[in-house]
């Protein structure tokens, strides 16, 4: 769909952080956004409708109003108004017919899904429901107009950068910088702006009666159909609230009720609140990542039905953030510990694995140098070499219990018991796995590696035996 | 000393962050600093749900992200004292009390330190 040379005069070029980015020699400027190569029999200029604009976007989907005349959507999510019979468009109402269309007729909460979608809300299921019957058509006609609008991939990957554009946009209405003459006055006229799903991560200050920009100017006459249309999408606009302070309104959530093992008995035993089963049952199915912000969750999912099994946007948010810690809860601490395993432990594990031990570190390293075993451990040559020389002095002694016992020096909840002369046996029975915990976390790094080097748990704890019986003896001299 | 590498689960925050960041470098010369300031705001509220609200990562990050002034912990302390929850930023209550923090005013549309269109507790 896309070509992936660049346009003449455009270079790639790659940041000091690794970030790429694009220079056009001829107007030297530069950007992050690619720039899409223009198929080479069609002129840039020849149908104003499809016109590539890095401000507005390009056009993504049409929605017919009265006759001849249809609303386009940009990838952006700016509207306009064209002509099918005369090709024309132009931002502002062309005539009375279609500005009452618009404010009464058109289905609004359609409007707002299509503009989040062409703004690069991604689709999984196309269910059964009015919303999802229209935009299947508008997907047709986006297909068609794939073929010319080739910067979908990256619009679609990044919301953060339309969002900031069409801020930018929105805050420019002033008139200062934009080079057409007013061209977004239509956001005035029609109540409904994109501040609604499709800019969530910036609108995070904006409280819901506030759904325009307040730089726009002509705000009065606007005033009542904002109100009116204020009602209809509430659910979707009030996304831009500020977060609700959650224990104020969870009161309703009886937590003692949760059963801690099964997310499935969680979500069931939440009744308090209608539709919250419903909801958290489609965050669980939709595969939500539970550590992404609301907002851009909320895009993901306005098109499934579950999303609206709730009818207040804040409850939608306070019923994710509740689900996010609950699955965090139940999933969490073994998920962790298991894929992160720490980079000593693995270094270790394929220094023994390996089939001969070398007494020298060159010698190892000469070997195993481009192993992934060898470079999970990821500190300075000279670090390494001390810690293989540890591990070699100590997989290659006999007596485990003594070296152990050199362990337990670094662990300082043991420290702080033989200090206080408190029966070590107790302590280490009943404290065994915070010890191992304590030493395997990394008090000290020296000798982890042979904590972890030697497996048997029986040894580790002998050891840790003798080792504070010996301190305690070293103590009482 | 802040360790140059992050702490294990940096992964699980890594693509929100990844996008503040973009967003941050997005910001043009003319951009006023209200745009900077929000998007510190906003980021430092995720990662504040992500771990008073939410307890999904570790102290170990969080501390890391304080060190790394990836977030605002300054900022974060204030949300959690009462009546303090929203704040929108911290020069809004240092020195003269500001507009935005008096609840249900209409006579403003954006306060003059940060663009913040009210952030009392009530509102």
């Amino acid at each position: 769909m896309s070509d992936q040379r660049l346009p003449p005069f455009w270079s790639s070029h790659q940041a000091q952080d690794g970030q790429v980015y694009f220079y056009n020699e001829q107007t030297q400027t530069s950007t992050y956004d690619r720039p899409v190569l223009e198929v080479a029999n069609r002129k840039p200029k020849i149908k104003k409708m499809r016109r590539k604009s890095p401000l507005y976007g390009t056009p993504k989907f049409t929605m017919p109003l009265t006759e001849p005349w249809v609303l386009v959507i940009t990838t952006t999510g700016n509207r306009f108004f064209h002509n099918t019979s005369t090709k024309q468009s132009t931002w502002t109402y062309p005539n009375k017919e279609v500005e009452s269309f618009t404010r009464e007729k058109m289905i609004v909460d359609e409007f707002l899904v299509l503009i989040a979608k062409a703004r690069g809300l991604k689709l999984e299921k196309e269910e059964e429901e009015d919303e999802d019957e229209e935009s299947e058509e508008e997907q047709g006609e986006e297909d068609r107009k794939d073929r010319e609008a080739q910067d979908d991939s990256d619009v679609q990957n990044d919301f953060a950068a339309d969002e900031i554009q069409n801020s930018d946009i929105l805050s420019d209405q002033a008139g200062s910088t934009v080079g057409t003459s007013e061209p977004l006055r239509l956001s005035g006229q029609i109540p409904l702006t994109s501040t609604t799903p499709s800019r969530p991560l910036i609108s995070g200050y904006d409280s819901s009666s506030d759904e325009e920009d307040p730089h726009e100017a002509p705000k009065q006459s606007s005033d009542e159909n904002r109100a009116s249309v204020e009602s209809e999408s509430s659910a979707v606009e009030s996304m831009t609230d500020l977060p609700t302070d959650e224990s104020g309104s969870e009161g309703g959530l009886n937590l003692s009720d949760l059963e801690s093992d099964e997310s499935v008995s969680a979500e069931d035993s939440e009744t308090n609140k209608p539709g919250w089963t419903e909801f958290m049952a489609m965050l669980s199915s939709e595969g939500v990542d539970r550590f992404a912000p609301w907002e851009l969750v909320a895009e993901q999912l306005i098109e499934s039905p579950g999303f609206y099994a709730i009818a207040d946007n804040r409850g939608r948010k306070a019923c994710f953030d509740y689900w996010a810690t609950e699955m965090g809860k139940n999933i969490a601490e073994d998920e962790t510990e298991s894929t992160f395993e720490s980079p000593l432990a693995s270094f270790v594990k394929f220094v023994k694995g390996s089939p001969k031990l070398f007494t020298y570190y060159a010698e190892f390293k000469r070997k195993f140098r481009t192993d992934p075993g060898f470079k999970a451990l990821d500190i300075p040559d000279r670090e390494r070499e001390s810690q293989y020389r540890d591990l070699v002095k100590f997989l290659k002694s006999t007596d485990k219990t003594t070296v152990l016992a050199t362990i337990v020096a670094g662990s300082s909840v043991v420290k702080a018991a033989v200090k206080r002369h408190e029966d070590v046996n107790l302590l280490i029975q009943g404290n065994y796995d915070e010890i191992v915990r304590d030493l395997n976390i990394g008090e000290f790094l020296d000798n982890r590696v042979e904590f972890i080097a030697c497996d048997d748990i029986g040894v580790k704890q002998a050891g840790l035996v003798n080792g504070i019986n010996e301190i305690v003896e070293v103590l009482k001299t | 000393m802040v360790a140059r590498k992050p702490p294990a689960d940096y992964v699980k925050v890594q693509p929100t962050l990844d996008a503040f960041a973009k967003k941050l470098k997005d910001l043009s010369r003319d951009d006023s600093l209200w745009e900077v300031l929000k998007i510190n705001h906003q980021r430092s509220r995720y990662i504040y749900e992500m771990y008073y609200k939410k307890k999904l990562i570790s102290k170990e990050l969080y501390s890391w992200l304080g060190k790394k002034k990836v977030i605002d912990i300054n900022l974060i302390a204030k949300w959690r004292k009462q009546g303090y929850e929203n704040l929108c930023c911290l020069k809004c209550i240092s020195e003269k009390t500001c507009i935005c923090r008096v609840p249900h005013q209409n006579d403003f549309k954006q306060c003059v330190n940060c663009g913040c269109k009210g952030c009392a507790s009530s509102d």
